[in-house]
C-alpha cells in the first residue's frame, strides 16, 4: 500500500490561493500616468506592483500565490505599456 | 537650443521603445539611445561627466560573478556626476555589446528566469532616472 503524504499542506495552499484570488477579483485599483513620460509609466507600474503586493501580501509565503503575483505583475505591466503606446498614437486629447 | 530639444525628444522616444521592448527587439532602441547621447551637441558635457572614469576598473570593483545572482548591488560613486558618467559609459557598452547588458541585468537585477527582466530593470532603475538627471544637467549648463 502506497501512503501519500503532504496532501494536507497542498490543500491548505490551494485553500489560501482561492481566498487570495477572491481578494484580487474585480478592480485592483486605478493609476494615472503620462504616456509620453517613461518615468511616469515606470512609476505607474510600481504602483500596480504595490497594489498586487498589498492584496496578496498575507499569502506571500504560499508558493502558488508567489507565482500568481509575478504573473499578474507581468500581465498588468504589458497592459500598461500597451495603453501608453495607444495613448501616444491617439495624441493629446483636445 | 531647439536642436537640443529635438534630440531630447528622440532620446525620450528611444527610451519609450526600450521600456516596451522584448528580448528580440531591445537592441535597436538601445543603439539609437547610445547614438543620440553621443551627439556633438553633448560632447563637452559628456567629456566633463566621464573625465577620469575607468569603466573596466569600476566593473572589476563591482564584480559579483562569484556572488548570488540578482542579489549583488553596485557601489555607485557618491558624486552624482561620476555616477552619471559611469551610466553614460555603461549605455555605450550596452549598445556595443548587447549581450553584456543581458548579463549585467542577470547579475545585478535578476528577478526571474526571463532574459528581458534584467533589461527592463536596467531601463527602469538605471536608464530612465539617468536620462531625467542628464537632461536637467544639460539644461543647467
Amino acid at each position: 500500500m502506497v501512503k501519500i503524504q503532504g496532501l494536507g499542506k497542498l490543500q491548505r495552499q490551494l485553500s489560501d490561493a482561492q481566498k487570495a484570488l477572491q481578494g484580487v477579483d474585480g478592480e485592483l485599483g486605478s493609476v494615472s500616468f503620462n504616456p509620453q513620460d517613461p518615468a511616469s509609466i515606470e512609476a505607474a507600474m510600481a504602483q500596480v506592483d504595490a497594489m498586487i503586493d498589498e492584496k496578496l501580501g498575507n499569502y506571500a509565503s504560499n508558493p502558488l500565490i508567489g507565482r500568481l503575483a509575478e504573473q499578474m505583475k507581468a500581465s498588468y505591466r504589458e497592459q500598461l505599456l500597451e495603453r501608453a503606446a495607444a495613448a501616444r498614437l491617439e495624441g493629446p486629447s483636445e | 537650443m531647439s536642436n537640443r530639444n529635438d534630440i531630447f525628444t528622440q532620446i525620450n522616444n528611444a527610451v519609450l521603445d526600450l521600456q516596451a521592448a522584448q528580448h528580440q527587439t531591445f537592441e535597436r532602441p538601445l543603439k539609437a539611445l547610445a547614438r543620440l547621447l553621443q551627439n556633438e551637441e553633448f560632447t563637452p558635457i559628456n567629456a566633463q561627466l566621464m573625465e577620469g572614469l575607468d569603466l573596466d576598473a569600476f566593473l572589476k570593483e563591482n564584480d559579483c560573478a562569484s556572488g548570488m545572482i540578482g542579489s549583488a548591488t553596485i557601489d555607485w560613486p557618491e558624486d552624482p556626476k561620476k555616477s552619471m558618467g559611469y551610466i553614460l559609459l555603461l549605455i555605450q557598452k550596452f549598445a556595443a555589446e548587447p549581450k553584456f547588458m543581458t548579463d549585467f541585468g542577470y547579475y545585478y537585477y535578476h528577478s526571474d528566469n526571463k532574459l528581458i527582466s534584467g533589461i527592463r530593470f536596467i531601463t527602469g532603475q538605471m536608464i530612465i532616472p539617468f536620462i531625467r538627471d542628464y537632461k536637467m544637467f544639460v539644461e543647467n549648463k
